[in-house]
């Protein structure tokens, strides 16, 4: 009877190990067949947001509350020269303010005298953040309100100060957000004053990195990276971060102006993308066979 | 004293309490993606979901679905994390090979030898997961920062496995639920 006992024990433990052997060699196969950006596996992540979502809304609701209140206690202390600080800064910006009215004016005559077509406008709305997916090998967040809220796969997302990701796909109540520092993250940039152009790439890191910069260009330390537009998705002239120049050899790096961790509320920036030229081959055949 | 040394239980009779640490798995998939401030948290990969199940890897109590549900949970983090699908699926189900290799071995050991087994174990899953993203295009990963969250992950080991333990000790020796009578 003991016998038997054991070797039904044995038996199970034989088969655990074999079911557990198997899965190893499923999650495998899956590894390296899959292409992380299969459209197959993106719109089920989607999918699983707009199911999950509730579930990680409700099981962070209690963890940020948490934060908020502790981030409000550690406040206090610092009112009196934080509202120095906001006086100083509201001085600072009703002179920019003016300086601005005044390029304005000055911009619409250049535009009118160069007869330039008119930019597209855009329009900012609030969503808010429910995941924040930072890990070593992944930058992303997920936010409440996708297709619902009219977000679309590609527009630009802002944090308080300036461009922060994109949106790489949004699904009905959820959009996912790809951060700058995301080692998968490219985007068009221009420095302003030195006015190179070049493309920001994430590293995993707080400061993504300038790739493709002409080998003759001059930039500058502190130099302001803004969006330059390119690819059509993203408007042109939003504000990035600093640049900072490392030990020679190194690409320069970017200073973002928004800190990318713990973001509570996003901006989309919505706006109207500029149509792709058609292809070349394909409209010499269309022309072809009009004639 | 291990609180798992208790070689004679068997699976039925736990009720449903065996489900527990699923649920602190799924618990801590879920709050994985918690905003949080540092930047250093974000650098750092805690394997906090890798204690329950180096717990039902060498828990006495045998469900031959153990595996199945592990790498469903490894799945679900993927899609989750934004890890490449089967990343995870991978990890958790190698973790729990590991883990259930050392099942014997465990069932006498005290605390701090369940502690050292599971220090070992998880180097060995964080070791597999770096090499994976050498392999892979799409991911960069600190050496030194993974195995920091590796050594990490381990010193929170106690805080998650002995109330775990604990509360299945519990159930196992409730008489009723033995079904010593």
């Amino acid at each position: 009877m003991a016998k038997f006992g054991a070797s039904i024990s044995e038996t199970r433990f034989v088969s655990a190990t074999g079911i557990a052997s198997v899965c190893v060699l499923v999650g495998a196969i899956l590894l390296f067949l899959l292409p992380r950006d299969d459209p197959r596996v993106m719109q089920l992540r989607q999918t699983a947001f707009d199911i999950f979502l509730p579930a990680i809304d409700a099981l962070g609701r209690p963890f940020i509350a948490l934060r908020d209140t502790g981030t409000q206690v550690s406040q206090l202390g610092g009112l009196r020269a934080e509202n120095d600080r906001l006086l100083a800064e509201n001085e600072a910006l009703r002179l920019t303010i003016n300086q601005m009215t005044q390029s304005q004016f000055l911009m619409q005559q250049y535009r009118a005298l160069l007869d330039l077509p008119p930019e597209p406008g855009i329009e900012l709305f609030p969503v808010r953040v429910v995941a924040d997916l930072s890990s070593p090998f992944v930058k992303t967040l997920v936010t409440k309100g996708g297709k619902n809220s009219g977000i679309e796969t590609g527009l630009a997302v802002i944090g308080t100060n300036g461009l922060i990701g994109r949106v790489i796909s949004s699904g009905v109540q959820s959009a996912r957000i790809l951060l700058l520092t995301d080692f998968n993250s490219n985007i068009p940039v221009v420095a302003l004053a030195s006015d190179v152009q070049a493309i920001l790439s994430g590293r995993n890191n707080a400061m993504p990195e300038l790739q493709f910069v002409p080998r003759k260009a001059k930039l500058k330390e502190g130099d302001l990276i803004v969006t330059s537009g390119r690819g059509g998705r993203i408007p042109i002239g939003l504000p990035i971060g600093l640049l900072r120049l490392g030990a020679e050899g190194e690409p320069p790096k970017v200073e973002l102006l928004d800190d990318v961790q713990g973001l509570i509320h996003v901006r989309v920036v919505k706006s109207v993308a500029v149509e792709t030229p058609p292809d070349i081959e394909t409209s010499s055949v269309s022309r072809k066979a009009k004639r | 004293m291990n609180p798992l040394r208790r070689p004679d239980v068997r699976a039925a009779d736990g009720g449903s309490l065996w489900l527990v640490p699923y649920f602190v798995l799924a618990g801590f998939i879920f709050l994985d993606g918690l905003p949080v401030d540092a930047q250093w948290v974000s650098q750092i990969e805690l394997g906090l979901f890798l204690v329950p199940i180096f717990f039902i890897a060498i828990s006495p109590s045998e469900h031959d679905f153990a595996p199945l549900g592990i790498i469903a949970f490894g799945l679900l983090k993927d899609v989750l994390s934004e890890a490449p699908l089967g990343y995870w699926a991978f990890l958790f189900s190698f973790f729990y090979l590991l883990a259930m290799g050392q099942k014997g071995v465990l069932q006498e050991a005290r605390v701090s030898g369940v502690w050292g087994n599971f220090l070992v174990v998880i180097l060995i899953t964080y070791f597999a997961g770096y090499l994976i993203a050498l392999l892979r295009e799409d991911m960069a990963i600190d050496f030194w920062l993974y195995l920091f969250s590796a050594f990490l992950t381990a010193l929170c080991f106690p805080l998650l496995y002995l109330p775990l333990g604990w509360m299945e000790n519990q159930t196992f020796s409730d008489p009723l639920r033995r079904g010593d009578d």
